[in-house]
This record gives C-alpha cells, structure tokens and sequence, in this order.
C-alpha cells in the first residue's frame, strides 16, 4: 500500500510531508541549542535573526524550540487519536457486522444516530464534562469520530459470511472468530485506514481549535494551538510570532489530505481525466453529399485508434447505416462527426458537411453551427434529456440554446404531428413512454433541419416493435441520415446503403438490399448469420472477439476469426476496392 | 422497477423520525456528561454559591432540588422534560438559569451562521462555476490553490492575522464586534472560509460528472455554450447536492464558531460555553450541546426534505 501510494504525486507529497514533520518532531528539539520553556527576560520579542530563526516570544523563549516540542505534542495527541479511532472502529464495526442479527442492528442503529450529531460539538461538549489537557481531549476527540471508521469497517464486513474464502474456511472447520481475525479483519484493515486517514486532517484542526481555545495542554507544555493562543497577546507588534506554529499545523492538514486523496484514488481507480492536446491537421478536400469524411483516423488519449481511415460519402436524402460489433469505431465515427470527441484526441483526415470543414470549425462558428449542420439523436432517450426539464423544455431547446425563441406554434405543431399530446408537454421524461421520449428528442434533433442527422443505436433501449416505428419517424425527419447501430438487419431495412466497420476500418460497403442478399466479406457474412431471423433459420454466434484496437498485429484484423483466410492474410491488411476490403471475397 | 418506492408522504415521515431518534440520542449523550464530570454536581453548586464548607444534609437537600436523586433513567426523565420545557438548569457560576444566558446571546451567534453560510455559499458557488467552466485552465488552477489554502490553514489563523496584523496595524481602523449585522463581516468571513473551500470542491467535482451525461452531450451537440450547459443543465444537477454539503456543513460552521467568536470577541453562545468550559459550569456546556445538535438536526431535516422537494428522484431513490 505504501509502494502504492509512493507511485502516486499526491500520495508522495503527502507521505514525504507527513515523514517531515515526524523527523521535525523527533530531531529538531535534538538538534536545536534552545530550551522551549527557558525564559529570557533580556530579548523579549525579538524578530527573527540568525540566532532565532523565529523570533522569541513574549518570555523571550526561542519560539522555534517552543514551534519544535509543541510538533510533538500535537502530533502525539493526532497519532493516538488516529490510531484509537480506526481500532474501535475497526472493532466494533467488523465484530458487528460479522455477527449480524440483534448486535449489529443495535449497533449500525447506534452508528448512524451518532454520524446524525456534529462531531465538533461532541468533542466540544466532552472536554467540557472531563475538564482541559491534552488527553481528554484526544479522548474526547476519540468518542466524537469513532461512528465514522465503524461504519466503514461494518460495510466492509457486511455480506462477508457469503464470500467463497470465508465458506472455504467455514467448511474446513475453522471456528468463527479464527475466521473473523484471520479472513475478515484483514480485509477490513485498509478500508478502515482509508477511512481514518480522510478525517485526519479535520483532527488535526479540531485539536489545534480546541487546544487555541486554552483546552488542550495548559502551560508551560507547548502545543501548537496554545502557541497560537500564547501569540494572541503581543500580535500586533510581533506578526511573526504566527508563521512556526501555522505552518506546521497546514503541513499537517495537508499531509493527510494528499495522503486520503491519493489512498482515495488508489482503491477507486477511476480513468484519469484526459488532458487537453493538439490535434492533428490533415489535407483538406472538399466535396459533395450531405457528409462527406476522407481518411479520418482517430486516437484517444490512451492509445486507442478508434479509427484508422475511414471515407465515407453521405448523399443528401439518403440514410447510410454503419454496422459493425461494440468496439469497431462506429460510436468513434459518429462522435466524430459531432465534434464531441475527449480533449486530447488526435483526429486525422477532414469530414465536410454541406461542404463546410468540420473539423477546422472554431469554436465559436462549431457552436452556431450546431442543430443546423449536424442533429444528434442518442442512443438512451432518457439519458439524453436533462431529466429535471420537462419535454416542452427539450423540444423547445434547439432555439433556446441558440438564444433564439421557438416560432410560434412549432413546438406545438411538432408534438402533435409525432402523435403526441401537446397536453403533456409540461410532464418530466420520466413519465413518457420510452417511444414518445425518443420521438421528442428526434423532433429536437432535426428542429433545425440540419444537412446530417447522426443516430446512435437509437433504438436499442427501445422493444422491437417500437423500433421499426422509431426508425420510420426519423428517417422520415431527416434530410440525411447517418444511422449507427450494431443490428445489420435493422439498418438494411432503414437505409440505402451500408457500411460494415471492423477493427476501426470499413470492410464493406454497398446497396443495403445488395449487402443483405449478398455479403462479400466473411465478416458480414457472419454478422448477418449471427442476427436472428423472422424464418427461423439457426443462428450463428461469431466465433472469438474483436481485436484490441491499441496495437493491431499486421495483416488483416479479422483473419484469426475468418473462415476464408488464405496466405495473404496474415501478412498484409486488404485496403477497401469495389466496396469490399477482403483478399479472399465471395 | 421491482423495488417498492416510497411515498414522498411516507420518505417525510420516515426521515422525520430519523432526526428524532438522532436528537433524543444527543440528548442522552449530553446528560450523560454529567456522570463523566468529576466531582459531585451539588457539592460544586454549593461552592459557587459561597458555602465553602457544606455539611452532608446540605449536600443532600441541593442534590433533590438539582434532581440527581434516583435512578439514572428517572433522573434522565426529569432532565429531559426539564429541557424539553426549556429548562436548562442553572450556571454553577452565576446561579442564573442557562436559559436566559444562553438566550441573550443566541441572536448574535445566529446573526454570525447564517451570514457565514450566505457568504460562503456563494463564494463557493462563483468559484466552483469558474474552475467548471475551464477544467484544468488556469481559473480551476487558481481556485485550487485558494481552496487548498482555506482547507490547510486554521480558520482562527486567518481571523489572528485579520484582527491583529491588518485591522489593528492598520493605524485607525477599530474592530468593534458587538454581535450585530453591521460588525459581522469579518468574523462571518473567517468562519466561512474552510467550509467554503470544501463546498466548491465538491460542487466543482459535480458539476464536472454531470458534464459527463448523456444529455450534456446532447445539449451540446445541438450548440449549447459551455456556460449554458453549465448553468442550464450541469448546476441544477449539483445543485441538490449541492444543498445537502452546505447543510452537513453547518456541522463545520457550529464547530468553528466557538474558535472565531473567541478569537472576534463576538459575544455568542459559542464564546459563552468556551467560558463555561474554562470554568467547569456544565450545564452551560450541556445547554450549548444540546442547542447545537438541535440546531444541526433541524438544519439536515430540512436540507433534506428540500432536496427531496427540488430533485423527486432523490426521495424515489431512498431504499
């Protein structure tokens, strides 16, 4: 855990400044010729020099002996509280959550009630009743932030009685707390640390709070809040007397946050968000059809290439499906095409529409042209609209966001010409049938006109009957349309032509009714034996899995899956001729 | 969708009796500091009313007005319907009751939360906008840095070098913090700055994962600005969440304000019990405690049902 945490940046700056301070703590007052506590009545506040690096304070004691012994004492009182919280913690949560039934009720009851109460409070309150000094405040410190750690540990532990190591251990006759303290504890241990370790940076401040407020150590000890409160008195003459302490204290508090941001990190490791980059410029060429995209190529952020060449010509009027299995670089085309690719991919080759570049669109001119060159319509109807709006907001929203107002009865017109009643227009998605939702967003889609409307697996959420409606309804809105979908038979039906992806290249291309009837490529040969058919012919599942798309061996990707691969194959990957890119077609 | 959903009705109540089993266990909590107190509590009240040397028939008679004969859960009893009736018991120090003590400086503290609250809220809220707005830019980078900064450093630091480096060097300018409106600027600002710091975070890391859904795109796509997306579709999104760690941090803003009311001489509830703390006069302690959690408790109930009020999905989605 702690290589781990060595190999992250903040988890490194944060260890790095936690093992500061410790060595601050531990060698400095060796090394420091001062005595924190002896007065010098002959320099009282003086400044920093090179004697005193910061200053005496009002007695005229060294003020960075006194910053050095009140880093021990606070980090003393920081490290048993750490350490008291994630052991009772750990303790009580896991024992309870083990044993289940009436102790862990009573006891996840007793939890959360008191993560309901605030934890300054109860400490605030606790040192009240016990009295000052420094160890009833770690202990009140301790019964104010033990609920936290305990929940964690009893989450962790919950449900353990169903893992396969635990049945392993309990079928080989291992008793029940042989289990708990060797299979479940373990388990439980870092979780519990993880916990502890996001709220050190609050004890640390709480402590240095309560310990300023003259309720931690009492005098002549030093404690890093006290210091502070000692300072209070001569301030306005001797600012300085704040820096030791304060910095101290912030090293402190930011050592456990890097440290939790980094542990945080480490156990959820979510995909680091991607930086901005440059993209690469490629020739231009012009055009005609609604879309037209010439050797476009695209690489994500983490070496993906999504899309090694692809041209394509959309003709006005027209609908062209790309086909292909999740992965092929279908959904990589049509986010392409909307310009909503992560920052950071590097996108090759030109895509026109209309006859405008695309790609080289500023963003200002990007997002004008938006609605009005290119509709989106998405693949979950519901994820697409802002669930929060109402379906009168969404339809209305292609003029809205263009700080435009809706002409007058369009909405209106709109609705009820998808067969819907206008009178629902204030109800939120979530009421809607998933047909009518889609339907709306078509009609916001295509508001504008737009030269291509991009369809991604529109119907996919949708039941089998609704789709074929759904498809009609949008090939019907749109001027062009570029339909994306995983279902060859689906798209045959609601095109003119198909273009078939594999491994980020189109293998095949042509008439919808001519690749339907006749495949050439094995590999379209095999999706469509792997689509259902009304007559009931057997399906065929496609053998093996489609090709990292990070490093393609050479030759042509589909090959270790072809049942017509000849010697060519293996060497040399087929370009696309006469519609079809296979060295063995039938 | 196979899981029974609750009436908004039915999550209400359900929520409601949440916050009294939470407020009843932080009443036997703060009753409970009496029997961790050393010493006896009758014996003290004795003391402090000049009876230096009380004899046991004396020390018997104080314990049966004070109501600490009998078992514990009678006396729990008797102390609860005290307090429930207002009753806070009187200071062990100045013999008068904790409720008029504590009464005459509630307003001053209110004044000071609910200042730092309204400023800390839109602080964070402008610089969460700012940092979304450009992800990894510099005006993220520079709100990065200031929160950090807020998070790291003492609030009570910040209010020391206000008060003494700045307002008192600067020749003329006089601090007066009598606990009205026209005084609370600073002292709001200092108690805001850390809760602050940590409301933007998260709204900023919010904003940024509803940027990531599927109708953000399709805004977008259709020619959204980032700041319409932004303002339209991404905070009304962050913004019930928003509200829920603005609420659990009026936890931070209770627990700071003892420290800054300290260090301003803001004459609240929070100086007070620091006092009473200093001079062992517990029932002010437990008159703040129980006046604090209250507090809390009826901040996060009603943070709650209002987010259940704005968003229908968040009471459709619990359990």
């Amino acid at each position: 855990m702690i290589r781990r945490l060595w190999r992250h940046r903040a988890g490194r700056a944060g260890l790095a400044l936690a093992a500061a301070v410790v060595l601050l703590a531990l060698l400095g007052p060796l090394a420091w010729p001062y005595q924190p506590d002896l007065p010098d009545y002959a320099r009282q506040l003086t400044p920093p020099d090179a004697r005193h690096w910061l200053g005496t304070d009002a007695a005229g004691r060294d003020q960075l002996a006194r910053v050095l012994a009140g880093t021990g004492t606070s980090l003393t009182a920081v490290a048993a509280v750490f350490a008291l919280t994630a052991l009772i913690g750990l303790v009580v949560g896991a024992v309870a959550g083990f044993l289940g039934g009436p102790v862990d009720a009573v006891v996840g009851r007793t939890i959360d009630v008191l993560l309901g109460l605030p934890p300054q409070i109860t400490a605030l309150a606790i040192v009240g009743a016990l009295g000052v000094g420094t160890g009833n405040l770690v202990v009140a410190l301790v019964l104010a932030g033990w609920a936290y750690p305990a929940r964690i540990a009893r989450a962790a532990v919950l449900g353990s009685h169903r893992r396969l190591d635990v049945l392993a251990a309990r079928l080989a006759g291992i008793g029940r707390w042989r289990i708990l303290t060797g299979h479940v504890l373990p388990g439980a241990v870092t979780t519990v640390l993880v916990a502890a370790t996001t709220t050190a940076g609050e004890t640390v401040l709480t402590l240095a709070g309560l310990s300023f407020l003259g309720l931690g150590a009492q005098p002549p000890a030093a404690e890093l809040g006290q210091l502070l409160a000692d300072s209070q008195s001569s301030l306005v003459s001797s600012p300085w007397l704040l820096i030791g302490p304060t910095a101290v204290i912030a090293a402190m508090v930011a050592a456990a946050m890097l440290t939790a941001d980094a542990l945080a990190d480490i156990t959820d490791p979510a995909p680091a968000p991607a930086r901005a980059g440059r993209r690469a410029r490629a020739a231009r060429t012009g055009g005609d059809g609604a879309l037209v995209a010439t050797g476009l190529s695209v690489r994500y952020p983490d070496g993906t290439h999504a899309l090694r060449g692809v041209d394509l010509t959309l003709a006005a009027g027209t609908a062209l499906a790309v086909v292909g299995e999740s992965g092929c670089g279908k959904t990589t085309l049509a986010r392409t095409v909307l310009r909503l690719l992560p920052a950071g991919t590097a996108i090759g080759g030109a895509v026109h529409v209309a006859g405008r570049d695309l790609l080289h669109l500023d963003r200002r001119a990007l997002r004008r042209s938006r609605g009005y060159l290119v509709g989106y319509v998405a693949q979950d109807p519901y994820a697409a609209c802002d669930p929060l709006r109402s379906l009168g907001h969404h339809v209305a929203a292609p003029w809205r966001v263009h700080r435009r107002r809706p002409p007058a009865g369009v909405v209106r017109d709109r609705i009820a010409g998808l067969g819907i009643d206008p009178g629902r227009l204030r109800d939120r998605p979530h009421r809607w049938s998933g047909g009518m939702v889609q339907r709306a967003t078509i009609a916001a889609a295509t508001a504008h006109r737009p030269a291509v409307t991009v369809a991604d697996e529109p119907t996919s959420a949708l039941d089998a009957g609704l789709a074929e409606e759904v498809l009609a309804t949008l090939r019907g809105a749109s001027s062009a349309l570029l339909l994306v979908t995983h279902d060859l038979r689906l798209a045959a039906a609601h095109s003119d032509r198909v273009a078939v992806m594999y491994a980020g290249r189109i293998i095949e291309t042509g008439r919808s009714g001519d690749v339907l009837d006749a495949p050439r490529h094995p590999y379209t040969a095999a999706l469509l034996a792997a689509t259902p058919r009304p007559d009931g012919t057997p399906v065929r599942g496609l053998p093996g899995s489609p090709p990292s798309l990070r490093d393609l061996p050479a030759g042509c990707p589909f090959a270790p899956r072809c049942d017509r691969r000849v010697a060519d194959c293996a060497s040399r990957e087929p370009t696309l001729s006469d519609g079809v890119a296979c060295w063995n077609p039938r | 969708m196979g899981r029974r959903l609750l009436s908004p009705a039915r999550a209400g109540l359900r929520r409601l009796g949440q916050a009294a089993a939470t407020l009843l266990a932080g009443s036997v909590l703060v009753w409970a500091l009496l029997a961790l107190a050393p010493g006896d509590p009758a014996r003290r009240v004795l003391e402090a009313g000049n009876v230096t040397n009380p004899t046991a028939a004396q020390v018997e008679a104080k314990r049966a007005e004070l109501g600490l004969t009998g078992g514990p859960a009678r006396r729990y009893g008797r102390w609860l319907a005290g307090a429930a009736r207002g009753d806070l018991g009187v200071s062990w120090v100045t013999g008068r009751p904790v409720r008029d003590e504590l009464g005459r400086r509630l307003p001053a503290t209110l004044r000071l939360a609910a200042a730092a609250v309204g400023l800390g809220a839109v602080a964070a809220l402008a610089l969460a906008l700012l940092a979304a707005a450009a992800p990894g830019r510099w005006p993220d980078t520079a709100a990065r840095v200031l929160s950090t900064g807020a998070l790291v450093v003492p609030g009570f630091v910040v209010g020391l070098v206000v008060l003494h480096v700045v307002v008192l060097r600067g020749a003329d300018l006089r601090v007066i913090a009598d606990g009205r409106w026209a005084t609370v600027l600073l002292p709001a600002a200092t108690l805001a700055l850390a809760p602050a710091a940590a409301w933007s975070r998260v709204l900023r890391a919010d904003l940024l994962r509803a940027a990531g859904s599927g109708h953000v795109d399709v805004a977008r796509a259709r020619g959204a600005s980032t700041w319409w997306a932004l303002t339209r579709h991404q905070l009304p999104h962050a913004l019930v969440q928003f509200l829920t760690v603005v609420g659990t941090g009026v936890a931070a803003l209770l627990g700071g304000a003892p420290v800054v009311e300290t260090v301003y001489t803001w004459p609240g509830i929070g100086a007070y019990a620091v006092a009473g703390i200093a001079s062992r006069d517990l029932p002010v302690v437990q008159g703040y405690a129980l006046l604090a959690i209250a507090a809390y408790v009826a901040v996060s109930l009603s943070v709650d049902l209002a987010a259940a009020a704005l968003d229908p999905r968040v009471a459709e989605r619990r359990r």
